[in-house]
This record gives structure tokens, C-alpha cells and sequence, in this order.
């Protein structure tokens, strides 16, 4: 019996980023706009998701050979890993295919072993966990990043997502647009043409009146009169700011295009942050799949490679790159198994891992080159502790050190018990984050119900 | 539409919006229909039309003054009668399934969308023939096909192909593979009386060449009609089976091959693939263009391979409900349970089981609170694979993540016992203390009786219409969900269609629906014999009445001194609170007694547990804890009621 | 216009459940049963205005309120209003009441015969005749329908006879159907 052809809506091709001049200015005009930003501390933030659960072991948190050839993890790049040290003399082990990044090593550093959703190792319980710290989902910490609270004068998104979006269940993404680089083009040609709101003094007052007539009760229809209000006044200015958006150059890459939609977007005080789907899919479930993992990574990072060339060579104004005015976090939602159960080691694919995972953190206000964090079963002789047992009895998974949150540096305890206290969490990623945004403490993540708010990494910032 | 047949002389501007009053209670119902201006009745019969014929509203070739005269009830009708009911039934029936689309026409025709929930057009069709709405609920029964793709993809189609139209590709395709099964037989007549060892040869060809084959044919067809071929099998099975036979007769040891029997394979083979395609065919747009839901006509499953019934889960389900090799159908399970039965599986809290529960979740009693539901709904599922494909008469089953497994070690997940009555641990479990509360099954045809018969599929359907015509997330009061529900299912034991007819009119006579600026929070309908008091705000007023009051009615003299009946001012003077006396008779603070709500409601303790030694049905539990989560949310901001 | 696949996919923002916190205010009705909603006031019978030229770009239509497409459960997206949407849908409508007030001295989309004529009536504005209470009761049903209460007629009616007394007809005409089609009881949902 034949297998079921899986179907999915067809996927772009993506062309390599060598063949199209990865790095290079993506802007086509050699001056700047009048319209930046007049906040006279410009912070951005970048998300880039690695959608469906990312295997560190070919990034930063690889593992010796001889593990692979104990049986205890799958390693199909087959190379011996290198030592990647902080600066702060954290270690960690990185593949060959992290290589386009290394010319960054001092724009980011990588955290391991962060411990993601404890009680849930599915894509959307940790995708929701990842955004709005609950499994279920809630408010997203994306629009923090903007609000007023900050003491920041907001942009007038939230984010915009110029890929491929996600599917997460969050409560406060109305200001959190799609926006893509096809779209730019036609839309601010068009918007050049028509008036914006408010050009008409009379009509628009009116109109404003209208609305705020409706305002004041408790009623849905009030509620929605009084978020009409507001958008319309604001709406003028978006307006002129879509209308002054430059369409990237066709002749880009795909990735390309989308990144001077993200550079144009910050300098002209369009958006907040912006969400970066990659376009590969990590959940290697299957053998076939996890044995395409070097392709994948190398494919990925070298998007994200090029992602960070870009912002490095895309000036934000006529002193500062965008890299100097943006902070980057690179994500996946879940790490992965080190293999299957019951199958070869080099006849396996990998499970869910949300005990470790790996993300990257760079940019502004982020002290780079650092390692942070380590996850356990560092090879074959390892042993692990109670707690991770546990947790996972059959130590298909590495699970995150137990971590000193003054130091920051993993603990050589072995607990008798989980207590995600002892654990780096990513509920400590992003309430670092929101400290560096000034996002007020009543926003920050709690480690649970019952529990204070994840602890700061505060030697991570500047 | 002229104003002079519209209007009266201009008078002082009306207030529309509801008056002005301070959070209330349950108040006495009103049965009719509150008076309406003549422009507020016109308000409420466009709003209705649009309802009732999918979208669209009064135009210009209505007549208004005629509607105006009719009363609510017989508006509601007329417009059920009006030929475009049926496209806002089949637009309902896929909200209730979690598959709205904005449109399901385009320029006048249906999108293909329209025709990928199987459940929702034979509800549609029965609910328009006075036949059996409840077919909603089947999760097995007809496949209607759309209308065959007009375009082509150019991506697809071989040199060969240039300057085809779509439905002259599609023959092609077809006879391409028909020729192939025609050669085959000339080869094998030519060989009877030989020992078909070139014939073999042939067939070893052709069984390599298979998957080649496939996609010549798939090049003619987009991606969900690929699904119906494929789950259908009307490529794979004359394949399949040619080369089945192949294998058992062309095997080495054997010095000479059954040709006859060869020659048979060939020949059902290939009359199959003719009459499954014969069939596919009849949809080419030129000749299948429905007009209106009734005209969408249902595949003659017989001249399919598989005689199974049709999957309800379509193409677009197939995609959103993937099962990996990891999920064990839970995603799939928790669909059922929310679409079906409205539970959103909040992790509450559960009775402690009567028997130990091993296994990973069953051990963490966290989990459990979710898990005791979701995981014996998933065991229906338990032979579909990726994208719901059949493996039940399969060795190896493989998921959406391209993993496999052997079926019967997955399948034994959900096996019971030793000693068990059942042999599965499957069904829609409403208590793992008392078991027989809850209804077990094994198949997928169990699961749609269990929904057909269980109370709360229709309760759901009552309520998910009532956010249809009103809002979603407009806080209906559970006595009058109660009321609506019953009388729904009085009427549907007669017949269903009618009893869906009668709901709407009730919902659209309801003063909810005739409020133009309702307060999501408030409750503006109430069963008929509701009385007028202060007490709880409407959204769990009628949860705890109906679950807690029975103990829980007076500070004096009942348990623990709280009164679950009645709301007061709290202590702080800021909230409202319901009264609960301290050892001290001091009112306690609401942030106490609301946590302590949450505490039993949650606990797993039988003996602290509330309400003690009774069931309450998990979406009422649900409900009334995402109440007490949200209140001390509030409470700990700070804000005012 | 059909939005391209890829962009309807871009249409299925980061929103994808609402809880009770967004939902507790009116949505937009979405483009979708607005284009609906006007063409079966003022197209011909049966048919179906062309609005999508009226939109900035493809698939700016994701922004102003849909139900999600293909690959999971749908939920209402991008309904709630917000500074983004009001402009998108502010330049929309500005086009499609342009259209309109253009039509005074060409026709630009095919209307239906009664609305046709009420039009043509109103574009002989400032004159006298145009500015008959039962001609504007006309022209503000064609395009609003019943979704607004009396007052709401009477704050635009009021407005127009005063502050656009002597513009010219296509001017007035332009500005009266983006009043109408701005106003919550036009666009939002319930």
C-alpha cells in the first residue's frame, strides 16, 4: 500500500543568498529619509523564530562523536564539534554549520539550556509559552515592548511579521501586522495618492464626532466606537508613513526584501519590533527528516547569518547601523530529544524536547559573546540528576543545569528534586528583554502562580 | 426604498443604546419582544435577513413596508424560506465546526471550500428537506465533490500537456493509465497458455513504475482533490492490487505464473480505476454547477475500492488536525471536545479515579485534569493516521510528522486492563470517579451516537447559535441556555430541522438580539420562570444555583457560612462579594472567599472537592473557575467594579 | 482581486484565539460582508460590485477583518480596530466614495436603476432639489442601510446641509459617502 502523499500548500523556493549578493545594501537610494525616528534612544526588537522545534546539537549546543557512537544521540553531520567560549568563560560546543555566524560573535551570545513550558512538550503550548509565558496563551510580551509605559513614545505598530506567520493563541496582537514586501509596493503607491484622514479638517471632525458619541457606555459597540477613535487619530500618521515606505528592490531575495521591509519600517517609526518566521520546518520526527538536519541548519543559518549581515551594513541613520538600535533574539520554541526510542541511531529521528533549548541574544543593550547556561549529558559518561530523572526516566532528553542567577553560571549541583527555580527559564529570556525595554515589573513573567517573578539576567545587559 | 414609504416626520433623536444602570442580576424575563420604533424594527429585519440569507440584507427590491407588517416570528421564517437560507445554514454549520470562511460564494459560485465539510452540507440539505439536522453530528457518511478545477497548473503538466484545458488534462490523464492497464491485459491474453515469465517481467516493471504512475495521474488535479484520490484510493488500489497479485504469482519458485488469474487482476483492476473515474468525472465544472446548497451532489461512493463510509474530516481538517507520531491524537480529540461538546478542557481540577491510573499523565495529577477527557476521545482516532488516513487494516501506521509506528503498539494506549469489561479505554469520559456517568465506544460511528445522544452536543449547538446571531463571547445566562436547550430538544425528538427553525426564531426574538450596544458581561435574557433578585453577576448565577446554592444558601446555619445565592459589597467597599462569615462572623475579604472557590473546585481531594459528592458538568466547572480566575485577577488589580 | 495563496496565509496574523479581553468590544465586519453589504443595496440584483480596485494592495483586505484561511481552526482576525486598520480602510473607502461622487459626470461602477437615480438626483447638489430630507433618506439608506439609528441620519444630514451647502456635487457627494461608510454603525460588527 502506497504511503499517503502528505500535502501542503506549496512553499516558496528560496534562493541562496550567495547568488544574490547576501549583505549587501539593500537600500537603492544612498541617502536617508527625514522621517527617522525622532526618539532620541531608537530600540527595536527583532524575533526570529525557528518554527517547529529546533535541535541545538547542530548549533551551539552540539555533542561529542562518541555519544553518537555510544547510541546515545543522533548526530547525522557526522563532524566532531568545536568549543565556542564566552567570554565570561561560559563553554559550549558548536557544529561546523554555525560557521556564517561566527563573524558576529560579538554581536550575540547564546544561552543554553533554557528550560521552555515544564508540564507540556507540544509546538503550540510552547510556542504560547514562548510568547505569552502561559501554555494556553495570553498577552503576548511582543507589544509590551511598545506601550507607552516604557516612557517611550510608541511606534505605531507593535510589530509587523513580513514572513510566514504563526499560529499561537495570544490575546494583544491587533497592533501586530502582517506586512509584506509584495504588498509595500502598490500600498504606498496608493496611499501617496489618496488623502489621509484628517486633510479634510471638517469631514474628519465630523467623523471623529460621530465616533465619539458612541463612546462612554459599557456596551461592545461603545468599546469598539472608542478603539475607532483612537486608530483614527492616529491613522494620519501611519498613513504618511506607509505612504513614505520604499518597496524593497525585486531584485533582492526573498529574505532580503523582507529585511529592508523591517529596516524601513524601524526608520521611519512604523513599528516596534517585527517577527522573522524562518521558512524551514524543524520538527524532524521522522528519520528521513532529522538525516536532512545539516541542509536545514545550514539553509537557516545562513539566513540567519545574512539576517544579521544586514542589520550590521543597513545604516538606521547617518552614525548607527541597525544592528546598534535593534536588539535580535533568535528562538525556537522547543529543543528536541537526542533520538527516537527503539530505533538506530542512525535510523532515527528526534521528539519534543522543552527542557533545553537554545536561544540567541544580541544587539543593542546586550552584552555579546557570551555562553550562559549549559544543558546536561555533556557525553557519554555523563550522569544526570534525580530531578532530571524524574522528568525523563529514560534520559531521551538533555535537560538545562541547574543555573546561579547572580553569576550566571550553571550550578555543578545534581538536585533530588525539580524545582524550576533552580532552572533557567524562558520566563528569565524575557523578562531580561522587557528590563532592557524599561517594560514596568507588573508585566514580568512569574515562574509560576505562586512563585516571584523570573529572575533578570542582569549581567547579560549592558 | 423610498423614504417617503419609509418614514415618519422627523422627531427627537432616540436613544438606542441600552439605559444606563448599574450591574444587575437576574431580572424577571421577558417572553415578547420589546416595542420597536418602525426604524428600529427595520434595524432589526435587515439585521435578520442578513442573517438568514447569508449576508445579504434589505436592497432596494424588498419590501420593507410588507416585512413591517409581519411579526417577528413570521419575518424569521419568511427569510428561512427565502432560497439563500441555505448557504447561511451550510456558513452556521461551518462556524459550528470551527471552519467559518468569510464568503462561500465567489462572483456567484461556490468556493471549494464550501464542499470540504461533508457533515455540514448533509445538515444543510436536511435541515432544508425537513430531514435530520442532527447529521451535523456524523462524523461519517457522503463526500460531496466540488466542482473540478477550471484552471490548470502549469507547474505540474508534462511537455506533452501544453494548450490542455483542465478538464481535457484530466482525460488524458485518466487515459493515459487506462492504456497502460490495456496493454497489460493484451500482454497477458497473448500469454495464457505460456508460463508468464514475460508478463511477470512486465508487471515487475510496472509494480517499480507505480508511484511514476500516480503522479501522472495527481498532475491533472489540484491538492484536495489529490486528497479525495488518495484517501479513496481509485489510483493506489488498482495499483496496488495488480501488483499484489504480481508478487504472489511471479515469485521464483514458481516455474510457471497463473496467467489467468494475472489476466483477472488486470482486468478488475483497470475496470475499477474506469469506474472510480467515471464516477470523479461526472464533476467537471461544465456539467456540476450547483446553484444552491441543495443542488450539491454526493459522490456514488460504491464505485469506490474502499467501501467504507466517507471521513467527515476533509482536506482542510486533514491539515489542521495533524496527529504526529507524539500527539496521540489529543489534537484531534480536543477538537471534538470543543467543537462538540463546547469544553475547552481549562485544566480545572478532576475526581480522583477510582482505579490507579498509571502512565505518564495519569501519575501527575496536573495533567490528568485535561488528560482524563482528551485521551479516551482520542482513541476514536486511534487507526487514522496522517491526514485521517485509514491504517486500521495496516501493520505500520504513519503520522503527519512522516514517523511510524507499529499500529498495534499504538493502538494499545488505549486498551484497558486486564480483567476490564471493555476492551478499550475509549469514549467521552465525564468523570473518572464514577464511570457510569460517562459513554464508551470504539469507533467512529460510537463516537457520532454518543454525540447524537449525549445532552451536551446539543447544548453546545444551542449555545454556538446564540453567539452566532449575537456575539461571540456575549455571556448568556445558563438558566436560559437551559431553557433554549430543553425546548430544543423536545422539539428535536419530533424533528430536529424544525426544533433548529423554532431556536432561531427564539434567539432572534431574544432581547439580546435586540440590543444594538450589548454589555458582553450581561445577561438579558432569563429562562421563563427566573425570578428577580440581586445575586451573583449572570455569567455563574445560575452555575451556582444550580450546583452550589442547594448548600451554600445562607450565611446562617448552612455550610461554611457562605451564601452562594446572593452578591453583597465586600469589605474593602471597592468589590462585590458574596456573603462568607469568618469563625469571627466578620465578612471575609472577596480575594478570600474567592480563592477558596478556586481551591475547591480544583482540588482532588474528594473530601474538600465541591460540590461534594456530586457531578458538575465540566464546562459548568470550567466556566465558573475562568470566573473566579478572572475576578481575582481584577480583584488584584485593583479595579472597581 | 484575489489575494495571492502566500499573501492570504500572511492574512492569518499572530491572533488566533481571542479571549475574553479582545472580544469584549465590536469587531470589524470585514471586507468581505461590507462588499457584500453594499452590493446588495447598490449593485444590480444578483450581482456583485467590483470593490476589491478600491483597495490599496492585494491582500490588504487581510487587515481589515477576515476569517482565517487554510491550515487551522479559523478565527475572526485583525477585527479589532486599530490605527493601521482605520487607515487602510479610510484610504478604501476614500477611493470607493471618489468613485462614487465620480459618477455625477461618468459612471464608474454599474449601479442598480433605483440607486442610479437617486444618485443622479443628488448630483445636481447644491441645487435645491438635491437637498430634499426624502432624497437624503434615500441616498444615506442606499449606502448605510438600516444599521444606524435615526440620530445617526440626522447628525450627517445636518452636517452636510450646513458645512457643504455650496460645494460642488462630486465634492459632497464624496465626503457624504465617507462619512457614511466611516461611521462604527457601517463598520463594526455587534
Amino acid at each position: 500500500m502506497s504511503r499517503p502523499k502528505p500535502m501542503h500548500p506549496s512553499r516558496r523556493e528560496v534562493l541562496r543568498f550567495g547568488g544574490l549578493g547576501a549583505g549587501t545594501l539593500l537600500f537603492a537610494r544612498s541617502s536617508f529619509a527625514s522621517s527617522i525616528s525622532a526618539d532620541a534612544d531608537p530600540h527595536f526588537f527583532l524575533l526570529v523564530v525557528l518554527n517547529g522545534g529546533a535541535d541545538s546539537s547542530y548549533m551551539f549546543d552540539a555533542r561529542p562523536l562518541s555519544m553518537t557512537r555510544a547510541g546515545k544521540i543522533q548526530n547525522y553531520l557526522g563532524k566532531e564539534p568545536d568549543p565556542w567560549i564566552g567570554k565570561n568563560g561560559g563553554k559550549a560546543l558548536s557544529t561546523s554549520l554555525i560557521k556564517p555566524l561566527a563573524a558576529f560573535r560579538d554581536r550575540f551570545s547564546v544561552l543554553n539550556g533554557v528550560c521552555m513550558a515544564p508540564s507540556f512538550d507540544g509546538h503550540l503550548q510552547n510556542m504560547n509559552f514562548l510568547f505569552a509565558g502561559k501554555p494556553f496563551g495570553g498577552d503576548s510580551f511582543v507589544p509590551h515592548l511598545n506601550s507607552s509605559e516604557t516612557g517611550r513614545k510608541p511606534e505605531s505598530l507593535d510589530a509587523i511579521v513580513p514572513t510566514d506567520p504563526l499560529f499561537i493563541n495570544v490575546d494583544n496582537h491587533s497592533g501586530v501586522v502582517p506586512l509584506r514586501p509584495a504588498s509595500v509596493k502598490a500600498l504606498s503607491a496608493t496611499l501617496r495618492k489618496v488623502e489621509p484622514p484628517g486633510s479634510d479638517h471638517g469631514l474628519v471632525d465630523f467623523m471623529r464626532r460621530r465616533l465619539a458619541a458612541h463612546t462612554g457606555d459599557a456596551g461592545r459597540f461603545s468599546a469598539g466606537s472608542s478603539l475607532m477613535l483612537a486608530g483614527l487619530d492616529g491613522a494620519a500618521q501611519v498613513h504618511r508613513q506607509l505612504a513614505s515606505l520604499t518597496a524593497p528592490s525585486e531584485k533582492l531575495g526573498p529574505e532580503q526584501q523582507q529585511l529592508a521591509l523591517i529596516a524601513e519600517c524601524f526608520r521611519l517609526s512604523i513599528s516596534r519590533s517585527a517577527i522573522y518566521v524562518l521558512p524551514e520546518s524543524f520538527d524532524v520526527h521522522a528519520p528521513d527528516q532529522a538525516k536532512a538536519q545539516p541542509k536545514l541548519f545550514s539553509d537557516a543559518i545562513g539566513r540567519i547569518a545574512t539576517l544579521f549581515k544586514g542589520l550590521n551594513d543597513t545604516p538606521f541613520d547617518a552614525k548607527r547601523s541597525l544592528f546598534e538600535v535593534t536588539t535580535v533574539m533568535v528562538a525556537s520554541e522547543l529543543g528536541r530529544t537526542m533520538r527516537g526510542v527503539d530505533l538506530p541511531i542512525d535510523q532515527t529521528g528526534t521528539n519534543h524536547n522543552q527542557f533545553s533549548n537554545s536561544i540567541l541574544i544580541g544587539g543593542k543593550g546586550i552584552r555579546a559573546g557570551l555562553v550562559i547556561g549549559a544543558s546536561d549529558l555533556a557525553d557519554e559518561k555523563a550522569t544526570v540528576s534525580k530531578a532530571h530523572l524524574a522528568l525523563d526516566g529514560v534520559l531521551e532528553k538533555t535537560m538545562g543545569l541547574p543555573f546561579d542567577f547572580s553569576t550566571l553560571k550553571s550550578r555543578p549541583d545534581q538536585p533530588d528534586a525539580f524545582d524550576i527555580k533552580d532552572y533557567l527559564t524562558i520566563g528569565s529570556v524575557v523578562n531580561t528583554v522587557y528590563a532592557l525595554f524599561d517594560v514596568p515589573k507588573s508585566n514580568y513573567r512569574s515562574l509560576r502562580r505562586d512563585l516571584p517573578a523570573a529572575p533578570v539576567l542582569h549581567g547579560l545587559l549592558v | 426604498m423610498a423614504a417617503s414609504q419609509l418614514r415618519p416626520p422627523l422627531q427627537t433623536p432616540q436613544s438606542t443604546s441600552a439605559p444606563e444602570r448599574p450591574h444587575r442580576a437576574s431580572e424577571v424575563v421577558r417572553v415578547s419582544s420589546p416595542a420597536q420604533s418602525p426604524w428600529e424594527k427595520r434595524w432589526w429585519i435587515d439585521k435578520t435577513a442578513k442573517l438568514l440569507r447569508a449576508g445579504e440584507g434589505i436592497g432596494p427590491d424588498d419590501d420593507i413596508e410588507a416585512l413591517l407588517k409581519m411579526s417577528e416570528e413570521e419575518i424569521a421564517r419568511h427569510f428561512m424560506n427565502d432560497p439563500r437560507f441555505g448557504d447561511a445554514l451550510l456558513d452556521f454549520n461551518m462556524y459550528f465546526i470551527g471552519f467559518k470562511a468569510d464568503d462561500i460564494k465567489t462572483d456567484g459560485a461556490y468556493n471549494s471550500h464550501a464542499f470540504d465539510f461533508p457533515n455540514t452540507i448533509s445538515a444543510a440539505q436536511a435541515l432544508l428537506s425537513n430531514g435530520d439536522y442532527f447529521k451535523l453530528f456524523d462524523l461519517e457518511g457522503p463526500l460531496f465533490l466540488a466542482p473540478l478545477r477550471r484552471e490548470t497548473d502549469p507547474e505540474n503538466m508534462l511537455p506533452g500537456d501544453a494548450g490542455l484545458t483542465a478538464s481535457e488534462l484530466r482525460r488524458k490523464v485518466v487515459n493515459e493509465l487506462k492504456v497502460v492497464f490495456a496493454n497489460l491485459g493484451a500482454s497477458a491474453a497473448a500469454q495464457m497458455s505460456s508460463n508468464g515469465q514475460d508478463l511477470c517481467r512486465q508487471l515487475a516493471d510496472f509494480g517499480a513504475r507505480k508511484d511514476a504512475l500516480t503522479e501522472q495521474v495527481h498532475r491533472a488535479f489540484d491538492d484536495a482533490e489529490i486528497f479525495v484520490l488518495t484517501r479513496a484510493q481509485v489510483v493506489s488500489w488498482p495499483l496496488d492490487s495488480v501488483a499484489r497479485a504480481a508478487r504472489e504469482e511471479c515469485v521464483k519458485y514458481k516455474p510457471k505464473a497463473d496467467v489467468k488469474r494475472l489476466a483477472a487482476a488486470i482486468q478488475a483492476a483497470s475496470e475499477q480505476f474506469s469506474t472510480s473515474f467515471e464516477e470523479i468525472l461526472r464533476f467537471e465544472p461544465e456539467a456540476y454547477e450547483p446553484e444552491s446548497v441543495l443542488d450539491f451532489k454526493a459522490v456514488d461512493l460504491s464505485t469506490f475500492p474502499i467501501k467504507d463510509k466517507w471521513l467527515a474530516f476533509g482536506y482542510e481538517q486533514a491539515v489542521a488536525l495533524q496527529n504526529s507520531s507524539t500527539n496521540f491524537n489529543r489534537k484531534r480529540s480536543a477538537y471534538v471536545l470543543k467543537r462538540f461538546f463546547c469544553d475547552d478542557l481549562t485544566p480545572v481540577g478532576f475526581e480522583d479515579p477510582q482505579e490507579h491510573v498509571a502512565g505518564a499523565h495519569g501519575s501527575d495529577t496536573s495533567c490528568f485534569a485535561c488528560h482524563y477527557k482528551l485521551d479516551p476521545m482520542a482513541g476514536f482516532f486511534r487507526g487514522l493516521g496522517a491526514q485521517f488516513y485509514d491504517y486500521s487494516r495496516e501493520r505500520t501506521i504513519i503520522f503527519d510528522d512522516l514517523a511510524d509506528d507499529s499500529r498495534s503498539r499504538y493502538e494499545a494506549t488505549w486498551r484497558t486492563r486486564k480483567g476490564s469489561s471493555r476492551k478499550w479505554n475509549i469514549g467521552y469520559v465525564r468523570s473518572p470517579r464514577w464511570e457510569n456517568q460517562n459513554s464508551y465506544g470504539e469507533t467512529l460511528g460510537d463516537l457520532s451516537k454518543i454525540i447524537r445522544e449525549a445532552p451536551e452536543p446539543k447544548r453546545c449547538l444551542v449555545k454556538r447559535l446564540f453567539e452566532y446571531m449575537t456575539a461571540e463571547n456575549q455571556t448568556i445566562d445558563g438558566g436560559y441556555l437551559d431553557h433554549l436547550t430543553e425546548a430544543f430538544a423536545k422539539e428535536a425528538a419530533v424533528s430536529s430541522s424544525q426544533a433548529m427553525k423554532n431556536a432561531i426564531v427564539r434567539i432572534a426574538k431574544s432581547q439580546t438580539y435586540h440590543e444594538r450596544n450589548a454589555e458582553p458581561q450581561r445577561c438579558y435574557d432569563h429562562a421563563p420562570d427566573a425570578t428577580a433578585a440581586k445575586g451573583p453577576p449572570c455569567r455563574v448565577a445560575y452555575i451556582l444555583q444550580k450546583n452550589c446554592a442547594q448548600c451554600h444558601g445562607t450565611i446562617y446555619g448552612g455550610d461554611a457560612s457562605l451564601d452562594l445565592g446572593a452578591w453583597i459589597t465586600a469589605p474593602d467597599g471597592k468589590n462585590r462579594t458574596f456573603p462568607h462569615l469568618d469563625d469571627d462572623m466578620q465578612q471575609r475579604p472577596a480575594q478570600d472567599t474567592i480563592t477558596r472557590m478556586m481551591e475547591r473546585l480544583v482540588s482532588t481531594d474528594p473530601k474538600r472537592r465541591m460540590p461534594k459528592n456530586k457531578i458538575m458538568s465540566s464546562q459548568e466547572r470550567q466556566e465558573l473557575y475562568l470566573w473566579a480566575q478572572q475576578e481575582l485577577s481584577r480583584i488584584g488589580k485593583g479595579d472597581v467594579q | 482581486m484575489k489575494p495571492l495563496a502566500v499573501a492570504l496565509l500572511a492574512g492569518v496574523a499572530l491572533c488566533a484565539a481571542v479571549a475574553d479581553g479582545a472580544a469584549q468590544t465590536s469587531r470589524f465586519k470585514g471586507w468581505a460582508a461590507i462588499s457584500k453589504e453594499l452590493s446588495t443595496r447598490i449593485a444590480p440584483k444578483g450581482e456583485m460590485l467590483d470593490l476589491d480596485r478600491f483597495l490599496p494592495a492585494a491582500d490588504m483586505e487581510d487587515l481589515l477583518g477576515r476569517w482565517s484561511t487554510f491550515g487551522s481552526e479559523h478565527a475572526f482576525q485583525n477585527g479589532l480596530p486599530n490605527a493601521i486598520s482605520i487607515a487602510i480602510w479610510h484610504a478604501t473607502l476614500s477611493n470607493f466614495a471618489t468613485s462614487v461622487g465620480a459618477s455625477c459626470s461618468a459612471p464608474q461602477l454599474e449601479f442598480h436603476a433605483k440607486f442610479a437615480q437617486t444618485l443622479k438626483d443628488l448630483c445636481s447638489w447644491p441645487a435645491a432639489g438635491a437637498k430634499a430630507d426624502a432624497l437624503l433618506m434615500d441616498y444615506w439608506l442606499a449606502i448605510m442601510g438600516y444599521n444606524a439609528p435615526e440620530p445617526e441620519y440626522v447628525a450627517w444630514r445636518d452636517h452636510f446641509l450646513a458645512s457643504y451647502k455650496d460645494r460642488p456635487a462630486a465634492e459632497t457627494i464624496t465626503a457624504m459617502t465617507l462619512a457614511i461608510t466611516m461611521n462604527p454603525y457601517f463598520l463594526l460588527h455587534k
